[in-house]
């Protein structure tokens, strides 16, 4: 099976690489240090800016922005590309195929947003570094450990939206992710812990020792997971991804997939 | 090979195939229909792509619905036209080899092999697929169904989009397949290629199985039935009431726009006995007689006319 996955990886890997998703990809990277530069031209003269609203930039736009859309674009629509290119029957005509084709473009995907978190981060830090008196390090080091995270989880994520909604998967994933990730994720209600933002920023805010009522941005304790610990924290994101995971191999494994002229 | 017992297939309210019994042993079939008929949807099933709706088949002794094991034995080539990939044929293959389980460089090697096959040149098969002609991604198909030299098998519209020349080559290759032993089942709708390698047929209708048999087995299930016999001649009145008078056909009906008539009869041979003497006593002039012939085409265009209810 291990070699299965790794044979898709490869040959997913280097297919991803076409000219047009790289650019993409490339933009995707750029646009956190873009905003950045833009805000820095505005803020010019105005004096420094407090970590936590800094910090909270890096960390939505890279984390929550850069891998959330990487993630979003590879995986969502692993599915449908298989069904669209009429190459899904040789796939399915294969050994554990189904399975192993999902699990290798997972860690292509997780791998393309994984490495652009790490590029955005990259450049955006020595813009973002003259606002941050201090925990310049802690936060650099803080925003890779979210980088990863993220990608992991979202890429779970959109793995099993892939397969739930295989016809309109970039559509049905987008609103998933405004109404879930973006709505849902902040209100200081209990349907906010089966969001993967919520436990991204809980874990922020715990690791960067933030006082989170010195947020202005995002003041209401209600949607960080305060009573909680990292630990606890890691183990829901973990659970998370495990059941999409498991949900869409289960239903991959389980459900017809008709091609355009099956019957 | 495989047995299928009141197999029934249904997409909603489409039936896909149709209450389908068969029990055919190991050799080549022809899976032979128009569009629509079911063998898409047959083949989906055997190579476990779909679940039946209703009833029972087995390959190679196995059910194929989410059965591995039996994938490790047969080989499938889709009718679909690949799209969307600028990698190589040579990965393509590669790919789906190691997706068998095999090693990268042992797959590496069979892909090769296997392209060698159909006969996608060296040069050709490390360019873009997105760059092949139809006929090109054909021989890719083949190659990636063959490549592990499975026990049986199973091509979808396998000539489709193939030039003269790989027709003949991809016909070569697959008599050579069925010379060795192995089984091989090919749905197409180009009769006179099918029955170069097939020896028996499997003709398919609306889902249903209309016959199965060779040739001859299904000639002599239609011995019972009329045969069209096609006649040209100046005098088609006078000729048809001798034939009448002869008693040895069935109906005649006269072709005003080419001066002809169709004759059809339930004993054949009785009516080539007569046919002769009587237009010499009669002195009709014929300037044209066939019939029906014995090939595939012949044999399943009278079955469609009798699943249709024209015969």
């Amino acid at each position: 099976m291990i070699g299965k996955i790794l044979a898709v990886f490869r040959y997913e890997l280097k297919q991803s690489f076409g000219i047009g998703t790289t650019i993409i990809w490339l933009l995707i990277i750029l646009f956190p240090s873009a905003l950045q530069l833009l805000i820095n031209s505005r803020l010019d003269g105005a004096g420094n800016v407090a970590i936590e609203d800094a910090g909270m930039l890096v960390v939505v736009l890279i984390p929550g922005a850069v891998c959330l859309l990487n993630a979003l674009m590879s995986m969502s629509s692993f599915l449908h590309i298989e069904l669209e290119g009429n190459t899904w029957p040789y796939v399915a005509v294969r050994s554990q195929g189904k399975v192993a084709l999902m699990f290798g473009k997972y860690l292509v995907a997780v791998t393309r947003s994984m490495a652009a978190g790490m590029f955005a981060l990259m450049l955006m830090m020595p813009l973002t570094s003259h606002a941050l008196e201090t925990d310049f390090g802690l936060l650099v080091g803080v925003t890779a450990a979210l980088v990863v995270l993220s990608s992991v989880s979202y890429c779970s994520l959109f793995c099993m939206l892939g397969v739930i909604m295989h016809k309109r998967p970039l559509i049905m994933a987008v609103i998933y992710m405004v109404a879930f990730e973006g709505v849902i994720s902040i209100l200081p209600a209990v349907v906010n812990k089966i969001t993967i933002h919520y436990y991204l920023r809980s874990m922020l805010v715990r690791w960067m020792d933030w006082r989170i009522f010195d947020l202005p941005i995002l003041s209401d304790p209600n949607i960080f997971s305060l009573e909680s610990n990292t630990s606890l924290d890691l183990f829901f994101l973990v659970t998370i991804n495990v059941v999409c995971l498991v949900t869409a191999a289960i239903l991959l494994v389980n459900k017809e997939y008709r091609m355009g002229e099956a019957i | 090979m495989f047995t299928a017992d009141r197999l029934t297939k249904l997409y909603g309210i489409v039936v896909g195939v149709n209450d389908f019994s068969v029990d055919v042993g190991q050799g080549s079939y022809g899976l032979l229909g128009p569009n629509g008929s079911g063998k898409t949807t047959l083949l989906n099933l055997m190579t476990g792509q779909l679940k039946p709706t209703v009833g029972a088949l087995h390959v190679a002794g196995e059910m194929p619905w989410k059965n591995d094991r039996l994938l490790e034995k047969i080989g499938f080539c889709s009718a679909l036209d690949i799209l969307q990939t600028k990698r190589s044929g040579l990965e393509w293959v590669t790919l789906y080899t190691e997706m068998l389980g095999y090693r990268r460089a042992i797959a590496l090697d069979m892909a090769h092999a296997a392209l060698d096959r159909v006969g996608l040149s060296r040069a050709d098969r490390v360019r873009g697929i997105d760059q092949y002609s139809r006929g090109m991604k054909q021989r890719c198909k083949v190659a990636q169904a063959i490549a592990h030299e499975p026990e049986l098998l199973l091509l979808d519209e396998p000539f489709a989009g193939l030039d003269p020349i790989a027709r003949y080559e991809l016909t070569s290759m697959l008599t050579n397949w069925v010379e060795q032993g192995r089984g091989l089942i090919v749905s197409s709708h180009i009769l006179h290629e099918v029955e170069t390698i097939c020896e028996n047929f499997l003709l398919m209708m609306n889902g249903r199985l209309l016959a199965d048999g060779n040739v001859r087995e299904i000639q002599s299930m239609l011995s019972d039935l009329p045969r069209k016999v096609w006649i040209r001649t100046e005098r088609a009145t006078d000729l048809a009431i001798a034939l009448q008078a002869s008693g040895t056909v069935d109906s005649i009906s006269f072709h005003d726009d080419s001066g002809g008539l169709e004759v059809t009869t339930f004993d054949s041979v009785l009516f080539g006995q007569n046919f002769a003497a009587m237009i010499l006593d009669n002195g009709i002039e014929v300037t044209e007689l066939h019939s029906e012939d014995d090939s595939l085409d012949s044999v399943f265009e009278m079955l469609m006319r009798i699943h249709r209810g024209e015969a």
